[in-house]
């Protein structure tokens, strides 16, 4: 079963494709839908273009971070041990407000993925605008055939990965529209357009993939460095750079 | 008199080649290695044809051999004279080990076909989903550097597809490989790929002119 909803500002979808509970979809329904709630919960809480919402309470300075809940905390405390790890180039603090979804996103999806594991589920991905969590393996019993988008043409894949109980991130120019800035100086990040970056979960893989970014032609030399992590760099002239370990996820079938 | 004819008409031809070269260099070096082939422009048109604008012609990325990029140095300075122009260089060469052979021929739209096959098992529980089952077309939205507009298609009140009717789709022309070399990592030619996935990952989906047109498409579902 596989449903898709737009959330967050992304489209959202969640597909399981287990065999054990094949004879009751309710239940999958109901586990998918508990993926939706609990997105919905994240975005209530960690959204900046919600008013309402418990971050942006902290950002006008109605409720101070000690007081804020403990998934608030869990947070800020993330962000900050990924600003210490990537040199800084990892920041939620921007122009004097807190925009903590460089880590909300990957966190989620990986939360996510442990409910639909906690509801008896093991083959199955979630994926949310592009990051995934793919658990098990696919309907045809084999990893997961995770592909990258080619960021000049849209309609196309230029490379296609398999996975299994990893996550795998891609951050990018949005279709031209820059959105990633280089917190050391406020440039916009021009030369690379999008980073694939392949980790044992889509937290690992999604906090280190915007950072790696906003490093530029450096960013897969710091994935390089960085221990059970590999990423797949594409820049404006359309030149992907691989690191040493990409290829053993590549399939050409 | 002789003397003085020969050596005006060899100075002028060093001249002039020395000139047809500068100018081939300037104009022709980056673009032209990256491009070398247009094999797979007509089967991209041909796939799609139902959309209402043209894709970029694959061929501008699109090459079956991966190769490996050697800048040949630092050229901040290539504007400062003519001098410079020969450091723009760019070394390619072929690695003809890899075993990355894809073929071409035919680029699959993926969006189209594999994240969302038709045939997924839809439940046969009636349900009530988010939206009325349908196909919606979203406004036009600014992407910046083009147009974006999408259609979401809905079967038993949920997203089963999202195709993109329009899209930014010319890149930057001339920007040049430069700087820093990564001498031990393997680079390629990016190109499509025909082969099937269960999912894309990308940073399209979060822009704002995309959530634009889906936002909008699916309203009228609702």
């Amino acid at each position: 079963m596989k449903q898709t909803r737009l959330m967050m500002g992304m489209p959202i979808t969640v597909e399981i494709v287990d065999t054990v509970f094949a004879a009751s979809p309710d239940k999958e329904s109901a586990a998918i839908q508990a993926v939706f709630d609990y997105f919905a919960y994240v975005d209530a809480t960690f959204s900046t273009y919600k008013d309402t919402s418990e971050i942006m309470r902290i950002n006008r300075g109605e409720l101070a971070l000690d007081d804020a809940s403990e998934d608030m905390r869990l947070i800020f405390a993330l962000a900050e041990q990924t600003k210490r790890e990537t040199d800084g180039y990892f920041d939620i603090l921007h122009n004097g407000s807190y925009d903590p979804s460089g880590v909300v996103k990957g966190w989620a999806i990986d939360h996510a993925a442990a409910l639909l594991r906690q509801h008896g589920f093991q083959n199955f991905y979630v994926d949310a605008g592009g990051d995934v969590q793919a658990a098990g393996k696919n309907e045809d019993g084999e990893n997961w055939r995770v592909g990258i988008r080619n960021p000049f043409n849209i309609d196309q894949i230029v490379k296609v990965v398999g996975v299994s109980d990893m996550g795998v991130a891609t951050s990018g120019t949005s279709i031209r529209g820059q959105h990633i800035y280089n917190p050391k100086n406020s440039a916009p990040i021009e030369e690379i357009v999008s980073l694939t970056v392949i980790g044992a979960n889509i937290y690992e893989a999604d906090r280190f993939a915007t950072p790696a970014f906003a490093m530029g032609r450096e960013g897969i030399l710091f994935i390089e460095a960085l221990a059970g992590f590999e990423g797949y760099m594409i820049d404006c002239n359309g030149i992907a750079t691989l690191t040493s370990g990409f290829a053993s996820y590549t399939r050409h079938d | 008199m002789l003397f003085v004819l020969r050596k005006f008409f060899v100075s002028a031809f060093v001249i002039f080649s020395f000139a047809a070269y500068a100018i081939h260099e300037r104009f022709a070096s980056p673009e032209m290695t990256l491009s070398p082939t247009a094999t797979t422009g007509d089967s991209a048109q041909t796939q799609l044809v139902l959309r209402p604008v043209q894709t970029m012609p694959t061929a501008q990325l699109a090459t079956a051999t991966p190769v490996i990029i050697v800048p040949a140095s630092v050229s901040d300075d290539a504007e400062d004279g003519g001098s410079d122009e020969e450091q723009e260089n760019i070394s390619i060469a072929v690695a003809t080990d890899t075993p990355i052979i894809i073929p071409t021929s035919t680029p699959v739209p993926p969006a189209d076909t594999s994240v969302s096959p038709t045939d997924t098992p839809v439940p046969t529980a009636t349900r009530s989903g988010q939206y009325a089952d349908g196909e919606y077309v979203g406004p036009v939205t600014d992407a910046w550097y083009g147009n974006m507009q999408v259609k979401a298609v809905v079967q038993n009140g949920e997203i089963v597809d999202v195709q993109f009717l329009d899209y930014p789709h010319d890149r930057r022309t001339s920007q040049r490989i430069n700087s820093i070399a990564m001498p031990y990592l393997t680079r390629e030619v990016i190109q499509a790929q025909s082969a099937r996935v269960n999912l894309i990952s990308g940073a399209t989906l979060t822009s704002r002119a995309f959530v634009q047109s889906l936002s909008a498409a699916l309203a009228k579902s609702q």
